[in-house]
């Protein structure tokens, strides 16, 4: 997994590139938290490059959810490709967040 | 051996043919000979009577005019005279008086009337000279009857030869028996006769007397051995005989039996000759026999090693996930034709090729090409560099410009990508549903050419139904009865008919069936006409009947890519739909995530299955706590974020996307977590 973190205007955007699954999650947690410690802005997360999520992956969503509710930010889901878009409706994460294409 | 038999043979056939030949020239020759001499004897006998008969004659001329005669001796004389000039072949005419029957003569009176010299005829007394009461003629005449007497030869003291006689009785006037009257012939004269008459100049000729003295002969030797004849002459009683030497059968016999030698000979040899030249050619012929023999035999071991080289087709031949099907049938006992296959990893490498011309050069190039496969496909990954390197060995020394035409490929098993590269080959065909193509080709050179080629390769996918369909030309250019040509839309029509597309709407057919009943196709074209090139067929299939793929790993999430990859790659063989598969895959992670974080297991066990009911199965096994994830209670997906239960969201999603998800706690004390997907 890959991390591309952009300030554009009042947003930044966060584009996910690979699979976010347990391996990934574990192993890169550091860059991730980075991200969650930007809770406090505008942020939109660019999944047209993710290819893959478990629920460990959706897990960092809801941390990442938890956290700018908690800091005042905000977090925006664009892009989902079909297979993820499966996941978000099957764990009913497509209701708790707003999610644009 | 046979040879000598045969000279036996013609030996004793010539022995006895000319046996056979020399009995029946002697015969004839003989038989020839004795009526040549019968003939002659008759001549003579003609001769002999006619001269002898003149003495007969002339003494019955004598005793005629005697009897008026006898008193007058001048009368007399003239008589005799007359009577001799009258017969020429005569010597002497006579009478002889019963000594001292005549009164007024001498006592003996014998008027003689003889022939001299140059054929003047005198007359005299010749009791003067003879004894002649004495002599044979005289007293034969007394003896004899009225036909007289025929003397035997005898010197008359008057003629230097020796001389016969016939002589009568005669009478006077009155009846009275006064003396004798006879004719002399010489013998002399009878001689040259006699010469006449003899066929050969070395035969004999006899003239006996009645009492069988010999009274002349012309020739000289006994008898023996030579062919004799003999006739009596009548009327005088004599006997003639006539020797031939047989030397004078023998020679005509010995002319023709040397004629008939020769062309025996002659015919003995030219078919002795032809004998020999047969029985050589025979030899030769054998000689060539044993060399074909030797050969057929070098040949087969040649045949054995070519389908040794050649691999086997075998059931996995192909691993897991793919299956290959080969056969090749070489027009001679060895050919030119190829194909190899080798699995490494994931990938399928498979060669076919066909090397110009034909029999143990194309063989001998064929094995080199296979071995330099096989050597390649180990260290090297693209079909690309493995065509090159073996165009660069083969293109090194080939002074005979032999070529091979091939195509190689690569298929990547799970995913069906299939990456090939042709060198001059004819295109594959692709066996897809209801459709049947030729695969796109970039022609490239043979290989053997120009060693620093670059080849080009392509790619293109395989899917779970599709079969590749590999051939040579020993296809494609087969000839039925009529010189018809395959060609390539009849071979098209053919797989079509093979995979199975008419009978079940999709080709059904893979495998070895399908290889069957190509071959079937074709040997049914060809028909009773003759094979005229190898015939190699080789199909690529992608397998839907999986083996269960099972797998054991250290209960760690470092094993996680190692399961995953399983699946994965177990999931796109077994022509799995990418999103479901992926899904699946997200289904296993959650479920091992939960054995490597609770169970505290040393392993995990994963058994990958996918049985014709078109179901994807995973059962994974561990010796950790246990723990039915079956158990927790649904996830509420639709609840408020806050309220939930982040743990139970793996196990929530793993539910979802399963169709059947089953925990029992095995015997041994281990958890069997099976997931289960229709496809």
């Amino acid at each position: 997994m890959q991390l591309n973190i952009q300030p554009e205007g009042q947003e930044t955007i966060v584009k996910i590139i690979g699979e976010l699954d347990t391996i990934a999650t574990t192993e890169q947690a550091d860059e991730l938290q980075k991200v969650v410690d930007m809770a406090d802005k505008a942020l939109t997360v660019d999944c047209s490059q993710l290819e893959y999520v478990s629920s460990a992956g959706l897990r960092f969503f809801m941390r990442l959810k938890r956290e700018t509710e908690a800091k005042g930010g905000s977090v925006r889901i664009t892009h989902l490709n079909e297979d993820v878009a499966d996941i978000f409706r099957m764990s009913g994460f497509e209701n708790i967040f707003q999610i644009e294409n | 051996m046979k040879m000598k038999k045969l000279s036996i043979v013609s030996v004793v056939f010539l022995v006895v043919a000319l046996a056979i030949q020399f009995a029946v020239s002697y015969n004839r020759e003989r038989t020839n000979l004795e009526n040549d001499i019968e003939r002659r004897m008759e001549l003579a006998e003609k001769d002999f009577v006619f001269e002898v008969y003149d003495m007969y004659d002339a003494t019955d001329e004598i005793t005629y005019f005697f009897p008026e005669l006898c008193d007058n001796t001048e009368e007399l004389y003239s008589m005799l005279k007359t009577v001799l000039g009258r017969f020429q072949n005569l010597y002497g005419c006579y009478v002889a008086f019963v000594p001292d029957s005549l009164h007024g003569r001498e006592r003996r009176f014998s008027p003689f009337a003889s022939r001299a010299e140059g054929d003047s005829i005198s007359a005299f007394d010749a009791s003067m000279d003879v004894n002649y009461p004495e002599r044979d003629w005289y007293k034969g005449a007394m003896q004899s009857d009225e036909k007289g007497y025929w003397s035997l030869p005898y010197h008359d003291g008057i003629h230097n030869d020796l001389v016969f006689s016939h002589s009568r009785k005669v009478y006077d006037k009155k009846g009275r028996m006064v003396g004798v009257a006879g004719a002399d012939y010489t013998l002399s004269w009878t001689k040259h006769k006699l010469e006449d008459i003899k066929p050969y100049g070395d035969a004999v000729c006899q003239l006996y007397s009645t009492n069988g003295t010999l009274i002349v002969e012309s020739g000289e030797g006994d008898m023996d051995g030579m062919i004799v004849m003999e006739k009596t002459l009548s009327p005088l009683n004599m006997r003639l005989v006539i020797g031939v030497p047989n030397n004078h059968v023998w020679k005509s016999v010995r002319g023709i039996s040397l004629l008939t030698l020769a062309v025996l000979l002659t015919g003995i040899i030219a078919a002795g000759w032809l004998i020999r030249r047969i029985q050589r050619d025979h030899e030769a012929y054998a000689r060539t026999e044993t060399a074909k023999k030797l050969m057929e035999k070098e040949l087969q071991i040649a045949s054995n090693i070519q389908r040794g080289i050649l691999r086997a087709p075998a059931p996995d031949g192909a691993g897991a996930g793919a299956e290959v099907q080969a056969t090749l049938v070489p027009m001679r006992e060895v050919g030119g034709d190829l194909y190899d296959y080798y699995r490494k990893g994931d990938d399928f490498f498979f060669i076919i090729g066909d090397v110009s011309g034909k029999g143990i050069p194309a063989a001998l190039f064929m094995s080199a090409t296979v071995n330099l496969f096989r050597s390649a496909v180990k260290r090297l990954q693209s079909p690309k560099a493995i065509m090159e390197e073996i165009n660069g060995v083969l293109s090194e020394h080939n002074p005979s410009l032999t070529f091979v035409t091939a195509i190689i490929g690569r298929l990547h098993v799970p995913t069906g990508e299939l990456t090939y590269c042709n060198a001059g080959h004819l295109p594959p065909i692709k066996v897809n549903g209801e459709r049947c193509e030729e695969v796109e080709l970039i022609p490239n050179i043979p290989l053997g050419y120009e060693g620093k080629f670059q080849f080009v390769e392509q790619g293109t996918l395989l899917g779970k139904e599709d079969t590749l369909v590999l051939y040579t030309d020993g296809i494609t250019e087969a000839r039925n009865k009529n010189h018809e040509m395959m060609g390539m839309a009849r071979w098209k029509e053919m797989v079509m008919e093979g995979s199975g597309v008419q009978e079940f709407k999709s080709s059904r057919v893979q495998g070895e069936e399908m290889v069957e009943r190509l071959m079937e196709g074709v040997k049914a074209f060809i028909g009773k006409a003759e094979q005229s090139d190898d015939i190699t067929l080789m199909t690529i299939s992608k397998r839907s009947d999986m083996q269960p793929y099972v797998l054991h790993v250290e209960n760690k999430m470092s094993q996680w890519p190692v399961l995953r990859k399983a699946l994965h790659d177990y999931g796109m063989c077994g022509g799995m739909e990418d999103r479901t598969l992926k899904k699946m895959i997200l289904a296993l992670e959650e479920a091992v995530v939960n054995i490597v974080n609770y169970s505290e297991a040393k392993f995990i066990g994963m058994t990958i299955s996918c049985g014709d009911t078109q179901r994807l199965s995973i059962t994974l096994r561990d010796d950790g706590i246990a723990f039915d994830p079956t158990a927790q209670a649904e996830v509420d997906t639709a609840a408020v974020i806050d309220q939930r239960q982040i743990g139970g969201l793996g196990i929530a999603l793993l539910r979802q996307i399963a169709d059947e998800v089953h925990y029992r706690r095995t015997d041994d004390g281990q958890n069997e977590l099976s997931i289960i997907k229709n496809i």
